[in-house]
């Protein structure tokens, strides 16, 4: 006997269902045309070309939870609950084809590995759902804020699969269906109601039947009208990703006369993908919880600036001093911690960056400290302000030579600016030029005529002073021929590698711990003396987070001889220093230092030097153990320091 | 005179930025001009500023930049009209090159004559000669009454006055001027950073530079001042607190001075401090231990 079902069984009047389905069709399409019509408003972008790349990279965290897996629990959670329900949503389309387009799929050997598919993954959903629950009202995990919806969600779909499951129960009990043993939940749940006598068993299941098909239908009219959206945009948003590389913020056309507002003013300035990641954002916190802003509890958090986009999506007028906090704005280090986290791949970075533009560009609003580093920047190419006749003053002695004055050299060391007028930074230079010598590379710096990358005031939003950097160096870079630079600073190296190319610069950088990686490799650099004791490595956002490089000054820490601990939140979870995005530069008012929490993180570790591989990491690590008055006991040092150390021979470097 | 608002007129000088370097041309043997930078002299940017606020605070007033100074130098002077000013009156001769401080003041004076005044701001004195006499001389040419080093300027009690502060020697000297007045500003706020969409038109405002005929001359004001030799000072060390590039103790001290570990900013450290607070840094450092004998220094920076 062919098995099967009759799908309609003690159901009277079923087509009902066809007009709820109608009601649940149009909350569902009316709910998205709102939402549409909003995302409409925004500026155009480009966000649909290479199309089999965006697939390919989509279907990874969509359908294998690449992202969403990095967090253990959620991420079994949510693919628990991802799976069960696509896997039940399949199961009702095979009945819908059954009864509304006669097609007998419910039938023979696929109805039976259907059944107890089909209850594996109602009981993976519910599984899901219990951790959810337990998450968010019982642990009351970090990051969550409870909103009536999700416990509406949550009630929606625990009640759409405990009743569907009480459903099947009654129906083979009531009709002591052969195949129920195929179901094994369903014919345990019908084992523990066999005592009840048929009437009862027919009529419990005719309500529950109702009930549940109301709550599935409920459940799809609801997803555009809740958090439920990002059924639809989630795996858009991530379709629809920047494809650009990770560390370099959108460029801007400033040469565009029919321009007349840059950066972000208003709603109508953010693009459509801006306001439609408002939309796929699901308030999980995972950008919160690592963002150091937040953290040091200043007044920004990028999950609540996600989600005030999405609730004033359809006001008019300002966005700064409205919508955001005005302090928020310039709050952020532009860490990536955020962007590194969401598992939607909301870009909180370029909105910021962009809100600045606005303020810096349209109205000339900013925190006024920054009104004279901006200043010294155009007057003297660095945000230092000091003079440019200064800059190659570190190398004073040391015989390094200068573009200007020798053949080319294999790579032009790019100093930087805090290499060349920081005091301590200063140093760091000349150890790395030490290094460069000791392997035989040909090397040479532009001396004076080196401007400032131009990263702290891309990030700061002004774009004007960025571009007339970039120009600047680009010329003097492209007379001189050069292609190949090493810098120990990741600004300049993120901003010389990613943002360049956007104004035709073509250069080939490289952070110098992944040079002095590779000539420990090969060789041309050999170690006298290892070193020994323990050491904390910081993961400068700009070469880890925005660059991925991890290992490089791992792979150095090790060939040093020297044990690393790492500190809590390393690699891509690594905390800030609090300089980035041009923090560096302005005021902490409000919170606690940033600097100061990192550097309780490095001392938690116990070791005897904590080891930077960024001129800014390397200050504000050092200003936190002197805050913390742990200067005698604990040194803050750059890899290449160490390096040297280790090269030459102990105690030689300073 | 006021039912129009005040026309205010600022005098600024270019001048050339020391801090960077000047590169010599090798084959000519001159001085490259691409490499002289040229900025706003920076007490004039503070009294343009001034003028600015007192601009946005008395309605129907205007900001009339002006300036002895050639055509290299426009560039600049537009930074004047990006921040807010309405007019710019730049006035050049071959001839002017070698004018002396009278000279220039009488030119200026001339140019201010030849529009509305109300009242005239300038910088009390210019980071290249440092007479500190030009606003001086323009007030007795047009025959102002003038304050020097004022810390604000201010609307007055009415239309005919204006309101500047000064500080002397251990007071706030608040002083009524009627106007027309010339007032030579030391400090205050710093300029205004402009709007992008004011400097991009800023660009684009033809600037009309005044030559002497425009002004009613056919000859340059005779200069009866010049300069004879320049001679730079001798080079000095500086002390170990003031400076010390690779002393990591003075580097250590900068923090100390500009406030201890709170600061980061090499723009904070006060580098001539006086006595008794160089007593107190000797004092914390004795006591904190920051400096380390010798032949400690194995790991005592
Ligand atoms: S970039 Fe960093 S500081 Fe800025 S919002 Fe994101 S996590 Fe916070
Ligand atoms: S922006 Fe991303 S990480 Fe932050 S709450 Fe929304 S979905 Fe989560």
């Amino acid at each position: 006997m062919n098995a099967t079902r009759e799908i309609f069984w003690n159901i009277n009047g079923h087509g009902i269902i066809y007009f709820l389905f109608i009601l649940a069709t149009i909350a569902f399409g009316y709910g998205i045309f709102r939402r549409y019509y909003l995302w409409r408003r925004g500026r155009s972008a480009n966000r649909n070309d290479q199309k089999w790349v965006r697939i390919k990279l989509a279907v990874g965290l969509v359908l294998g939870h690449e992202r969403i897996l990095r967090k253990r629990q959620e991420g079994i959670m949510h693919l628990l609950i991802f799976w069960g329900v696509v896997t039940l949503f399949a199961g009702t389309i095979m009945v819908a084809l059954q009864a509304d387009l006669g097609l007998k799929v419910m039938e023979g050997r696929f109805y039976l590995c259907l059944k107890p598919t089909l209850d594996m993954a109602g009981l993976a959903t519910l599984v899901g759902l219990l951790i959810a629950i337990s998450r968010r009202y019982l642990k009351r995990a970090e990051g969550l804020d409870n909103q009536s919806t999700d416990g509406i969600v949550l009630a929606l779909l625990a009640g759409i699969i405990v009743s569907g499951f009480i459903v099947e129960g009654l129906r083979i009990a009531s009709t002591h269906d052969q195949w129920g043993t195929w179901s094994p939940i369903g014919v345990t749940l019908a084992g523990a109601l066999g005592s009840v006598d048929r009437e009862n068993l027919v009529a419990a299941h005719k309500i529950l039947w109702w009930t549940h098909a109301a709550l599935a239908l409920g459940f799809i009219g609801y997803i555009p009208h809740s958090k439920l959206i990002h059924i639809i945009t989630a795996p858009l948003n991530t379709y629809f990703r920047s494809l650009d590389a990770k560390g370099a913020i959108p460029a801007l056309d400033l040469e565009d006369d029919a321009v007349k507002s840059f950066g972000i003013n208003s709603l109508e300035d953010f693009t459509w993908k801006d306001l439609f990641d408002a939309d796929a954002c699901v308030r999980c916190g995972r950008c919160e919880i690592h963002c150091p802003a937040h953290l040091a509890a200043k007044p920004l958090s990028p999950k609540k600036l996600i989600q005030d986009l999405r609730t004033h999506m359809a006001d008019e007028g300002h966005v700064v001093g409205t919508i955001v906090e005005e302090e928020a704005v310039w709050a952020c280090t532009t860490c990536g911690a955020c962007m590194e986290q969401c598992p939607v791949l909301v870009e909180h970075i370029p909105k910021i960056v962009e809100m600045r533009r606005g303020q810096v560009l349209m109205k000339s609003n900013f925190p006024s400290e920054l009104n004279l580093i901006f200043r010294n920047a155009e007057s003297n190419g660095n945000p230092y302000g000091l003079g440019q006749a200064k800059r190659s003053e570190w190398a004073n002695g040391l015989e390094v030579e200068i573009v200007s004055e020798g053949p080319a050299p294999e790579y032009l060391y790019w100093v930087g600016c805090a290499g060349s007028f920081d005091d301590r930074n200063r140093r760091v230079s000349a150890a790395m030029a030490g290094i460069l010598k000791l392997a035989g590379i040909h090397f040479a710096i532009l001396g004076n005529r080196e401007t400032c990358c131009g990263d702290f005031a891309r990030r700061l939003g002004n774009e004007y002073l960025f571009q007339s950097m970039v120009r600047e160096n680009l010329e003097i870079l492209n007379g001189y021929g050069i292609t190949k630079l090493v810098t120990q600073c990741p600004h300049c190296f993120n901003t010389l590698r990613n943002e360049y190319p956007q104004y035709g610069g073509n250069l080939e950088v490289i952070h110098h711990t992944e040079l002095i990686a590779q000539l420990l490799k090969s060789g041309n650099l050999k170690i006298k003396s290892k070193l020994g004791g323990t050491v904390t490595y910081q993961d400068p956002c700009y070469i880890g987070r925005h660059n991925d490089i991890y290992e490089a000054p791992r792979d150095i820490i090790e060939a040093l001889g020297v044990e690393l601990a790492e500190m809590r939140g390393s690699h891509n979870e690594s905390f800030c220093c609090g300089a980035g995005g041009g923090r560096m530069w302005m005021e902490e008012h409000t919170g606690e230092r940033i600097n100061v929490k990192r550097t309780e993180d490095a001392l938690c570790t116990n070791s005897q030097t904590i080891a930077a591989a960024c001129p800014y990491c390397l200050t504000m690590l050092e200003d936190g153990i002197k805050f913390k008055d742990m200067n005698n006991k604990v040194r803050t040092v750059d890899l290449a320091e160490l390096v040297i150390e280790a090269v030459r021979g102990k105690g030689d470097f300073r | 005179m006021n039912e129009t608002g005040l026309n205010i007129a600022v005098l600024v000088a270019p001048v050339h930025d020391c801090r960077n370097p000047v590169l010599i041309d090798p084959v000519r043997k001159q001085v490259d001009p691409s490499s002289l930078h040229w900025i706003l002299n920076p007490p004039d940017t503070i009294a343009l500023e001034q003028a600015l606020r007192l601009r946005d605070r008395i309605p129907r007033s205007g900001v009339r930049v002006v300036s002895v100074a050639p055509p290299s130098t426009e560039r600049v002077l537009r930074e004047c009209l990006a921040v807010g000013a309405d007019e710019l009156a730049r006035l050049w001769d071959e001839r002017i090159e070698e004018a002396d401080t009278h000279s220039i003041a009488a030119l200026l004076a001339a140019v201010i004559r030849s529009g509305p005044v109300d009242l005239v701001l300038a910088g009390w004195r210019s980071a290249d000669m440092e007479h500190a006499q030009t606003g001086s001389i323009v007030a007795e040419l047009l025959g102002f009454p003038q304050i020097t080093c004022a810390r604000s300027v201010e609307p007055g009690r009415d239309p005919a006055h204006i309101r500047v502060e000064k500080r002397i020697p251990g007071c706030l000297l608040a002083m009524s001027c009627a106007l027309p007045a010339l007032v030579t500003v030391e400090k205050g706020p710093p300029l205004r950073y402009p709007r992008y969409s004011d400097r991009r038109n800023a660009w684009r405002t033809p600037i009309r530079g005044l030559d002497l005929r425009a002004i009613g001359l056919t000859e340059a004001p005779q200069s009866r001042l010049r300069v004879e030799r320049m001679t730079p000072p001798k080079p000095r060390r500086r002390s170990a607190i003031g400076d010390g590039a690779n002393m990591p103790v003075a580097a250590r001290l900068q923090r100390i001075m500009a406030g201890g570990a709170q600061a980061k900013k090499e723009t904070n450290v006060h580098r001539c401090p006086d006595r008794s607070s160089t007593l107190k840094v000797i004092e914390h450092i004795l006591k904190e231990r920051l400096v380390v004998l010798p032949e400690k220094s194995g790991n005592g920076r």
